[in-house]
C-alpha cells in the first residue's frame, strides 16, 4: 500500500473500531454488576395467616366452656385442655402439668385485645402446643409478652406467636423447651428499639430453644443472665439482632441463620460459649455485623458461614478465642479486629471475595497458624513446595498499607498504584518488614471450603 | 500507486515530495496553517509506522489482559478493566512520553524543523500542530488498539461503560503525557537529553509521586485535605481515578473511596485538560528560546 493509502487506511481504522465499539455498547448488554454470595435461606416477607372467626369452645375431659380461663381452671394435673375457634381473653395457668393443644382439624387463636400478657405460665411442666397466641399489649417498660412463662419445664411448640411486644418471655425459670415456633413482631413499630424481643431469655439455665422462626422484632433472642441454653436450627430475618449475648456463659449456638438484620450474631460479655454451624448473611443495617465478640472469652467460633455482612466477624476486646474453619465470603471487612482483642487462634478459616479480608487496629503483630496450617487467603501469592497443602509463603493481609489506609481512608486512590504494589510485594516476602498487623506463615494452599456454590447464581446466566 | 493516480510523483521519490509543505503563508488562517503542520505530522508518523507500532502495542496489551481475565470461563469485565488500567498505568505514558520526546529536539538535530521555522507561519503554531498531529496518531491508536480488546470483550457479552470510560480516560491521559513529553522535547538541547528526562519524568509520575503523596499524609506533614491535590497533580493518578472510579471497590475500583473527596469525573476530565494545554502552551511561548 503506498503512503497516501496507509494514511487514510489508519483513518478507517480507528473510524471503524470507534464505530463498531460504540456499536456495541448501544446494542443492550448486561450490565455486570458485583457478584454478591448467596447464602441466605428463602424467607418470607410477610406471614399471612387466616383469620379465626368461629366463636371458642375449650373442652377438658367431657366439659365444654366458652372461656379457656374457666377450662384451665377446671382441669386437673396432667390433663389435656383442647381448644377450637377464637377466645378474646387473657389466661393465666396455674395448674401444673396440664397441656394446651387445639383441636386437630381446627386451629385456635387466642387474642389478647392489646394489653398485658396474652398467656401466663405459673404451673411448672405446663405444654403449650399447635395455639396461635395473638395481640399482647404494647408497653416495653411492663414486658407485654405473648407467652410468659413463669414456672420451670414449660414447652412451647409448634405454636404461632404474632402482633406482641415480647414473643415468649422466660423469667427467671430453667429447662423451658421452645421448638417450632413461628413468632412475628410489630412490623409497624419503629424504630425496632421500641419493639420487644422474639424470645426473652432472663436468668435460665439448661433451656433449648430449637428451630424457631423470629421476625419483625428487636432482638431474636436475647439473653440476659442465662446459662447453658443451647439455641439450635432457628431462622432470624428482619431483626435488630439476630441473637443478643449479655452475661450468659457456656451456652451454644448452633445451625442458625441470621439474615438481614443489623447484625446477626451481637454476643457480649459473656464467656466459654460456643458458635457452631451458623451462617450469617447480609447483615448489613447501620451497626452491621455478622457476628460481633464483644468481650467474649475462651470461647469457640467455628464452622460458620458468614456472608455478605458489612463486617464478618467484629471482635472487639475479646481474648483468648478460637476462630477456626468458618467461612468469610463477600463482606465489606472479612475480620475486623479492634480495642484490644488478643490471643486468639484464628486457623482453617477461608477469606475469599471480602472487599478487606482482614482490618487490625493493634499495635502487636498476630500471628494466625498453627504449625501445620494457617487460613485460606483468596488474594495470597502460595507456593507450595513440598506439596502438603500449605504455602511456604507467608501472607500478611493486615500490614503496612493497610494501616495507612485506615488511618487515611482516601489514600486507597494511591495504594492500587504500582509503587504500593511493590511496597505490599515487600512486605510479604521481606521478613525485615515487621510492621504490627496480622501474619499468617502458612497460609492454605487450598479453600477447606466450598465456597463457589455460593456464587452459582451468578454464573448460570 | 501509479502515476496517473498521483501526478505530482514521479515514482521514484514519492516519499518526500508526497509530503506537502505548508506554503499558504500569511493568507492562511492561524487554523489552516496549525492543521497543515498537524497533517504534515501525522503523514509522518504513518510513514515511519509509529502509528501501527502503536496500535498494535495496545491491541496486544487489552487482548492479551482480556485473554486472561476469562481464563477462569467467565470474563469478569470488572476485572479486565482494573488490570488494564493498572498495566497502562504504566506502559501509557512510558510510551507516550518515548513517542513524544522527540517532537522538536529530534526535528531540530534532523534539520526538520529549520524547514519549518524558515516558512512563514509563526514557530507556536508549527509547536501546536505537531502536537495536534502526534496526538491524532497516539489517540487512534489508543482508540483502534483497545477497541480491538474491546471488542473481543462485546464479543461475550461483558462490554461495559466501565471499559469505554477507560478507552476515554487512556485518551485524555495519552495526551497530557505527550504534552510533557513535547514540553521536555521543546525544552531539551540535545536529543539524549530530552529522553533522559522524559525517563525521570516517568520514575516520577508512575512510581514515586505516588510514594510521596501518600508518605506526606501519613507522616502529617500535611493533612488529609491535600489528597486531591495530590491526585490531580500528576496525570497518572488522574488517569487512573478517572478510568476506575466507575468500578465498584469491592473489585479494584475507587467508586467508594472517592465520595466526599470532590474528585468528580468533570473535575478530573478538567484537570487532564489542563495537563493537556498548559504543557503545549508553554511549548509554544518557549520554543521562540531555540535557535535552529
Amino acid at each position: 500500500m503506498d503512503a497516501a493509502g496507509l494514511e487514510r487506511g489508519f483513518v478507517v481504522l480507528v473510524v471503524v473500531l470507534a464505530a463498531a465499539l460504540a456499536g456495541v455498547t448501544v446494542a443492550p448488554t448486561s450490565a455486570e454488576a458485583a457478584p454478591t454470595p448467596d447464602a441466605g435461606a428463602d424467607l418470607p416477607d410477610d406471614y399471612a395467616f387466616d383469620p379465626v372467626t368461629e366463636s371458642g369452645v375449650a373442652t377438658v375431659g367431657d366439659q365444654s366452656f366458652d372461656s379457656v380461663q374457666r377450662a384451665v381452671d377446671a382441669a386437673d394435673p396432667d390433663e389435656t385442655v383442647v381448644l377450637r375457634g377464637r377466645f378474646e381473653e387473657r389466661v393465666t395457668v396455674n395448674t401444673s402439668g396440664v397441656t394446651i393443644t387445639s383441636a386437630p382439624d381446627a386451629q385456635a387463636v387466642i387474642d389478647g385485645g392489646g394489653e398485658g400478657d396474652v398467656l401466663t405460665i405459673n404451673g411448672s411442666n405446663v405444654t403449650v402446643r399447635d395455639l396461635w397466641i395473638r395481640n399482647s399489649g404494647l408497653d416495653t417498660s411492663t414486658n407485654d409478652a405473648g407467652i410468659w412463662v413463669d414456672a420451670p419445664n414449660v414447652t412451647v411448640t409448634d405454636s404461632r406467636v404474632t402482633q406482641i411486644t415480647f414473643g415468649i418471655w422466660v423469667d427467671g425459670v430453667d429447662d423451658a423447651h421452645l421448638r417450632n415456633n413461628t413468632i412475628v413482631g410489630r412490623e409497624k413499630v419503629i424504630p425496632r428499639s421500641y419493639r420487644g424481643n422474639g424470645i426473652q431469655l432472663w436468668k435460665t439455665e439448661g433451656t433449648l430453644v430449637e428451630k424457631n422462626r423470629i421476625t419483625d422484632a428487636r432482638d431474636g433472642i436475647y439473653y440476659s443472665w442465662a446459662s447453658e441454653v443451647t439455641a439450635r436450627g432457628n431462622a432470624l430475618w428482619d431483626l435488630r439482632y439476630g441473637v443478643h449475648y449479655m452475661y450468659s456463659d457456656s451456652s451454644r449456638l448452633v445451625n442458625n441463620t441470621a439474615v438481614d438484620n443489623d447484625v446477626g450474631y451481637a454476643l457480649m460479655l459473656s464467656e466459654e460459649i460456643a458458635v457452631v454451624n451458623n451462617t450469617a448473611a447480609n447483615n448489613t443495617g447501620t451497626s452491621g455485623h455478622g457476628i460481633l465478640l464483644k468481650r467474649i472469652d475462651y470461647s469457640t467460633v467455628r464452622g460458620n458461614t458468614i456472608a455478605g455482612n458489612q463486617r464478618g466477624i467484629y471482635s472487639l476486646n475479646s481474648v483468648g478465642n478460637e476462630i477456626t474453619d468458618n467461612l468469610l465470603l463477600g463482606n465489606r471487612i472479612g475480620f475486623h479486629l479492634t480495642a484490644g482483642t488478643r490471643e486468639e487462634r484464628v486457623v482453617g478459616n477461608s477469606f475469599v471475595g471480602n472487599a478487606r479480608h482482614v482490618q487490625a487496629v493493634t499495635s502487636d503483630l498476630h500471628v494466625w497458624n498453627d504449625s501445620d496450617g494457617g487460613n485460606y487467603w483468596s488474594d495470597a501469592n502460595t507456593a507450595d513446595l513440598d506439596d502438603d497443602g500449605v504455602s511456604e509463603l507467608r501472607h500478611r493481609p493486615s500490614g503496612l498499607v493497610e494501616k495507612l489506609v485506615r488511618e487515611n481512608p482516601a489514600a486507597a486512590v494511591f495504594t492500587n498504584s504500582p509503587a504500593f504494589r511493590a511496597l505490599g510485594k515487600a512486605e510479604q516476602t521481606l521478613p525485615v518488614v515487621d510492621a504490627p498487623g496480622i501474619v499468617d506463615y502458612h497460609p492454605l494452599e487450598r479453600s477447606p471450603h466450598d465456597w463457589r456454590h455460593h456464587y452459582e447464581r451468578d454464573t448460570d446466566d | 500507486m501509479t502515476d496517473s493516480e498521483s501526478p505530482e510523483t514521479d515514482g521514484g521519490v514519492a516519499d518526500e515530495t508526497a509530503v506537502r509543505l505548508p506554503t499558504r503563508g500569511r493568507d492562511g488562517s492561524a487554523l489552516q496553517q496549525v492543521g497543515t503542520v498537524t497533517r504534515l505530522e501525522y503523514a509522518l508518523s504513518i510513514r515511519n509506522r509509529w502509528a501501527f507500532a502503536l496500535t498494535g502495542l495496545f491491541a496486544s496489551l487489552a487482548v492479551l489482559v482480556v485473554a486472561l481475565g476469562g481464563q477462569g470461563g467467565v470474563v469478569r469485565s470488572d476485572a479486565v478493566v482494573v488490570s488494564l488500567v493498572e498495566l497502562s498505568a504504566l506502559l501509557l505514558p512510558l510510551v507516550a512520553l518515548v513517542y513524544g520526546y522527540d517532537a522538536i529536539v529530534g526535528n531540530d538535530e534532523a534539520g526538520w524543523l529549520g524547514v519549518l521555522f524558515a516558512l512563514p507561519v509563526p514557530r507556536s503554531r508549527v509547536v501546536v500542530g505537531t502536537y495536534v498531529g502526534r496526538l491524532a496518531v497516539f489517540a487512534g491508536a489508543v482508540v483502534a488498539g483497545f477497541g480491538i480488546g474491546g471488542l473481543w470483550l462485546a464479543s461475550t457479552g461483558r462490554l461495559t461503560a466501565a471499559y469505554l470510560g477507560l478507552v476515554g480516560a487512556a485518551v485524555l491521559g495519552g495526551g497530557a503525557f505527550l504534552a510533557l513529553s513535547l514540553l521536555v522535547s521543546t525544552l531539551a538541547a540535545e536529543k539524549t537529553h530530552a529522553l533522559g528526562g522524559t525517563l525521570l519524568l516517568w520514575v516520577w509520575l508512575a512510581l514515586v509521586h505516588d510514594l510521596v503523596s501518600v508518605g506526606l499524609i501519613a507522616a502529617d506533614v500535611v493533612g488529609p485535605d491535600w489528597l486531591p491535590v495530590f491526585v490531580l497533580a500528576n496525570p497518572v493518578t488522574v488517569f487512573r481515578v478517572l478510568a476506575l472510579q466507575a468500578v465498584p471497590t469491592v473489585t479494584g475500583g475507587m467508586a467508594d473511596v472517592l465520595v466526599g473527596s470532590g474528585l468528580t469525573t468533570p473535575v478530573l476530565v478538567g484537570a487532564l485538560v489542563v495537563w493537556i494545554v498548559s504543557p503545549v502552551w508553554l511549548s509554544s511561548r518557549l520554543v521562540a528560546r531555540r535557535s535552529v
